[in-house]
């Protein structure tokens, strides 16, 4: 679990994140929404401390993140799988070096024990010999695909995907969804999804918490986003064509 | 200007302070140190082989037309030409040299991999990116570059060689005569201290530019331009520097 109590961030004299808590359950798909500047990218980066918060914690499983002493943000992070928008793998190494990064990094396993693991984690995200192919090589999904395979290589606890269908195709798009959501049930990962795609949160949000100009304003299921009731929501759910026709048809 | 030039001094230097680290993993580390050495300083071989040979070429042709005299002896062509290259143009002018080729090198790939956000992934890990991708450049070019400017020195030499016997008159054994002249070792060692200094610059400044690079492709550009801009005219500045400290 990790929980979020009263985050602020600022840069310079512009206020970003104002009084954030949220709570990120186990085993289910977290999802983080809102309009393109509302804070959210923040918000995920402070979580993977790229960024720290001015006042507040960030408890992963109790260890506070934000002001922690090395070992505490080595132990935690060590424990963090990544997939970043544009999947961010290594250019200059091959699809199975990639996914044996962390595990060269953070473990003494002899190279077969890492192939074999990679190639495990590869299978799971539904790919099939192209451990010897490059980054270049690979379409969009693949790669990202092969982003999840990395993030999750050290079977990490906490999993964390920025944008992942962003770039994608509606068919792609939705395997990767399902693919992250059936890793989060299968492993019990505290999943944290920042995403503006409409599907993805009608179909995969467990938990959803809208961030609108840096609050938290509004925190629920989908099953409860349609009838929030929170005019901001509305808003930013009639942006997109599905949900607009759902709002009208409810 | 000033109070800006010192914040990147300051920011240059709390990178060198995250780079002197324990890296993460001692066996990866040196694989790194090598592979780096195969793409920093095997790969600038053979461009280090043939500007030294053409340059030592024309050193020798302009010593010769400059200093042609009845009172000179034949030999002193090639002591003319031995001092030249190892003194100044084998540390300084390769030096300028590397800084072009390397230093773009590293300052556009690690821009790539910060627009990329592959430097975020690697801090997102728990990694220390600046520790894990700079300080093998650095040692990379501390090993390799000493031996680069060995090679620039023999085919400076040669191509010295090549002009005096075949355009300028000489013997071969004239020549030859004239580089063993008054041999000094603390020339060698002198070429050699130089290159270190530079070959840090060098790997520094191009990895800070490159490191510290915001935005998108334009910006790898430009910080690519300003790594070897300011690393040529750090070379020079040192080079003056090192002269003085050295041999003045």
């Amino acid at each position: 679990m990790i929980d979020i109590q009263h985050v602020n961030k600022s840069f310079e004299d512009k206020q970003v994140l104002f009084d954030v808590s949220i709570i990120f359950e186990k085993g289910v798909n977290n999802l983080i929404i809102g309009q393109s500047g509302s804070g959210k990218t923040v918000l995920m980066k402070c979580l993977l401390g790229l960024l720290t918060p001015e006042s507040g914690k960030i408890l992963f499983d109790e260890r506070n993140f934000v002001g922690a002493d090395t070992k505490t943000l080595h132990d935690v992070r060590k424990e963090v799988g990544t997939v970043f928008q544009n999947s961010a793998l290594f250019d200059s190494m091959s699809v199975l070096k990639n996914v044996m990064f962390p595990l060269d990094m953070f473990t003494e396993w002899n190279y077969i024990q890492k192939a074999e693991r990679a190639i495990d984690c590869l299978e799971q995200v539904g790919l099939e010999n192209v451990e010897d192919k490059m980054p270049s090589d690979l379409s969009g999904g693949m790669r990202k695909r092969v982003a999840i395979a990395r993030a999750i290589a050290n079977r990490p606890k906490y999993l964390f995907c920025d944008e992942p269908n962003s770039g994608l195709d509606p068919y792609t798009s939705s395997l990767i969804d399902d693919l992250i959501a059936e890793l989060t049930y299968r492993h019990k990962m505290t999943t944290v999804i920042n995403t503006h795609d409409m599907n993805s949160v009608l179909k995969t949000g467990d938990r959803i918490n809208f961030v609108y100009k840096g609050h938290i304003a509004w925190q629920g299921t989908s099953a409860e986003i349609l009838s929030s009731g929170s005019t901001e929501l509305v808003e930013f759910l009639e942006s997109s064509e599905l949900t607009k026709r759902l709002l009208h048809k409810n | 200007m000033l109070r800006q030039s010192l914040i990147t001094l300051g920011q240059y230097f709390r990178l060198l302070g995250l780079v002197f680290q324990k890296p993460t993993k001692q066996r990866l580390f040196m694989r790194q140190i090598r592979d780096e050495i195969y793409y920093l300083g095997v790969n600038s071989t053979a461009i280090v082989a043939v500007i030294s040979f053409f340059v030592g070429a024309a050193v020798t042709a302009q010593i010769k037309y400059n200093i042609d005299s009845p009172f000179m002896p034949d030999y002193a062509l090639g002591f003319a030409t031995r001092k030249a290259i190892i003194l100044e143009f084998a540390p300084t002018i390769i030096g300028i040299i590397l800084a072009g080729k390397i230093g773009s090198h590293i300052a556009s790939q690690l821009g790539t991999m910060r627009i990329s956000e592959q430097i975020d992934a690697i801090e997102a890990m728990g990694i220390n990116s600046a520790n894990y991708l700079i300080l093998p450049k650095i040692i990379a070019c501390f090993i390799f570059c000493p031996i680069l400017i060995m090679l620039s020195i023999v085919t400076a030499l040669v191509g010295g060689w090549t002009i005096g016997v075949n355009v300028a008159g000489l013997t071969t054994y004239q020549y030859i005569y004239g580089i063993q002249f008054e041999h000094n070792s603390f020339d060698l060692l002198y070429a050699i201290i130089k290159i270190v200094v530079f070959s840090f610059l060098i790997s520094s400044m191009s990895s800070f530019y490159g490191y510290n690079v915001k935005g998108g492709a334009l910006e790898v550009g430009r910080a690519s331009t300003k790594a070897i801009v300011n690393s040529s005219i750090a070379i020079i500045v040192f080079n003056m520097v090192l002269t003085q400290l050295l041999i003045a």
